[in-house]
């Protein structure tokens, strides 16, 4: 995982602003750049969030193009990329709902992930991406900002305009359920009293 | 302390997420009493935190090249941001139906206005959608406004369903000359807490001055009398919020936008916006 870089957020977020207005401005080469610097994180949220490479190409372009036609609706009280996490998460979550019902993959039917090739590095990625998919796919949005992207709480309400509450209630039941389903079996590997490793911010957000 | 099906004297792991995302208010110091000293709590609430570390943990996944090459070029293909409301009229979407081309600018500001003013009061006046907006539009002919005050309730999820549904009703009603109420399916009721026919105070300044609503209108538009397909005074999620679906730029398809109260030129307020490829009628 790449977690954000919280430290350097506010430079990120004055050139974010400043590519977003060169392309309002006319600049044809702004609003690619934006995407080139952002592209990887909102494809792993896609990709967690939709479980399926295509359908999390779908959404990514959708959500892009409607960012590039909408820039002007950025209205600067969030960072630029906050915005475009929420036009993407709204176009994944606006496609597992058109689809009704979300695939359903069994545990062993799942696709693997593209992960290094170590065997339990791999087993157990592919373990955690399949159970994810089975999640319905608000809570899985919510993990994946929150504890694979590393968002602050805050940050992942706003993404997916839902209040901090909803998004913690999300990721309680989501983690749950995650829980159950990747058994009994997985032993932890370290004594129960060891906190749990979060990111500081997250940590600070959650303790309010 | 809210305990698990299979063993009533532990917390299940429900119980135990929401302990440690601090949801569990009231019960929060009893049930940390009880998992302090119950070894079965303690590995369930293990198991939880594990999981939290395996999502931590998992690898990360670059945006696969032909993926990148393929968002490039769809990128690369969309027209300058410049010359995208300044098309809108001339797509052949808008060259191939009856609309306000043709009269000058301010004829057609003024029809626009007419169609709107109108459109509103009459679908409060007898909730028949669109007839007061034919009416006022006159030689113009323009598509009629379909204009209302739903005061229901539009998500990401529903807006695509429900403004295909409000036009496809007003059509229905116009062929057939009468309304044709959506069914009350959960989609169609308007919030509880927000009458038919009333606008919540913030969308006040919107509905009630002509003026102000084509200024918001004319911010989405760069300044081109673009008549909508529908305008409902509603709300998105929990916030009051005017639906404006327009003729799209793309050919076949309309957008969607979902505007604050405090639309205006100056700043057009947009709550979300969205695109879809309408339905044949």
């Amino acid at each position: 995982m790449s977690p954000p870089v919280f430290g350097a957020r506010d430079d990120v977020g004055a050139d974010d602003r400043a590519l977003l207005a060169r392309h309002l401005d006319g600049d044809r080469d702004a609003f690619g750049e934006l995407v080139h610097r952002h592209r990887d994180r909102l494809w792993r949220v896609a990709l967690r969030t939709l479980g399926d490479p295509e359908d999390a190409a779908d959404a990514v372009q959708d959500a892009l193009l409607s960012a590039y036609r909408a820039a002007a609706s950025y209205r600067g009280d969030a960072a630029v990329t906050t915005w475009l996490h929420r036009i993407v998460v709204n176009a994944c979550l606006d496609l597992a709902r058109r689809r009704a019902v979300r695939p359903t993959v069994p545990l062993e039917d799942a696709s693997p992930p593209a992960v290094p090739d170590d065997t339990a590095a791999r087993d157990t990625a592919n373990d955690v991406v399949a159970a994810l998919r089975k999640l319905p796919v608000e809570q899985a949005a919510a993990l994946v900002l929150v504890d694979v992207e590393g968002y602050p709480v805050a940050d992942a309400a706003e993404m997916l305009e839902v209040p901090v509450g909803t998004v913690k209630s999300r990721c309680a039941r989501g983690r749950a359920r995650l829980a159950e389903l990747l058994g009994d079996d997985r032993a932890p590997t370290r004594n129960p009293a060891d906190p749990v490793p979060v990111q500081p911010d997250e940590r600070g957000e959650e303790q309010t | 302390v809210s305990a698990s099906s299979d063993d009533d004297a532990h917390l299940s792991l429900d119980a135990l997420a929401d302990l440690d995302e601090g949801l569990s208010a009231d019960a929060e110091r009893a049930q940390s009493e009880h998992v302090e000293g119950c070894p079965t709590c303690q590995r369930r609430r293990a198991r939880l935190r594990e999981t939290r570390a395996l999502l931590s943990t998992l690898p990360p996944e670059p945006m696969p090249s032909d993926v990148g090459d393929r968002i490039d070029a769809a990128l690369a293909a969309a027209p300058p941001l410049a010359s995208i409301m300044p098309t809108l009229p001339r797509t052949r979407r808008w060259r191939t139906k009856p609309t306000l081309a043709g009269l000058s600018a301010a004829a057609a500001v003024a029809a626009l206005v007419a169609a709107l003013v109108v459109g509103v009061a009459h679908k409060g006046a007898n909730n028949n959608p669109g007839a007061g907006s034919e009416a006022a539009a006159g030689a113009a002919r323009p598509q009629v406004v379909i204009a209302q005050t739903s005061g229901s309730v539009y998500t990401p999820a529903n807006v695509v369903t429900k403004v295909q549904r409000a036009i496809t009703d007003a059509k229905a009603a116009r062929f057939f000359g009468t309304a044709t109420p959506s069914p009350a399916d959960g989609l169609a009721q308007p919030n509880t807490a927000q009458a038919r026919g009333t606008v919540p105070r913030p969308l006040a300044r919107l509905h009630n001055s002509a003026g102000a609503f084509l200024n918001c209108l004319l911010s989405l538009t760069d300044g081109k009398a673009i008549q909508p397909l529908l305008v409902d005074y509603a709300r998105w999620h929990a916030r009051p919020a005017v639906i404006v679906v327009l003729p799209g730029f793309t050919p076949g398809k309309d957008d969607v936008w979902v505007l604050g109260g405090g639309c205006s030129p100056a700043n057009a307020d947009v709550i979300y916006y969205t695109s879809f490829r309408p339905t044949s009628p």
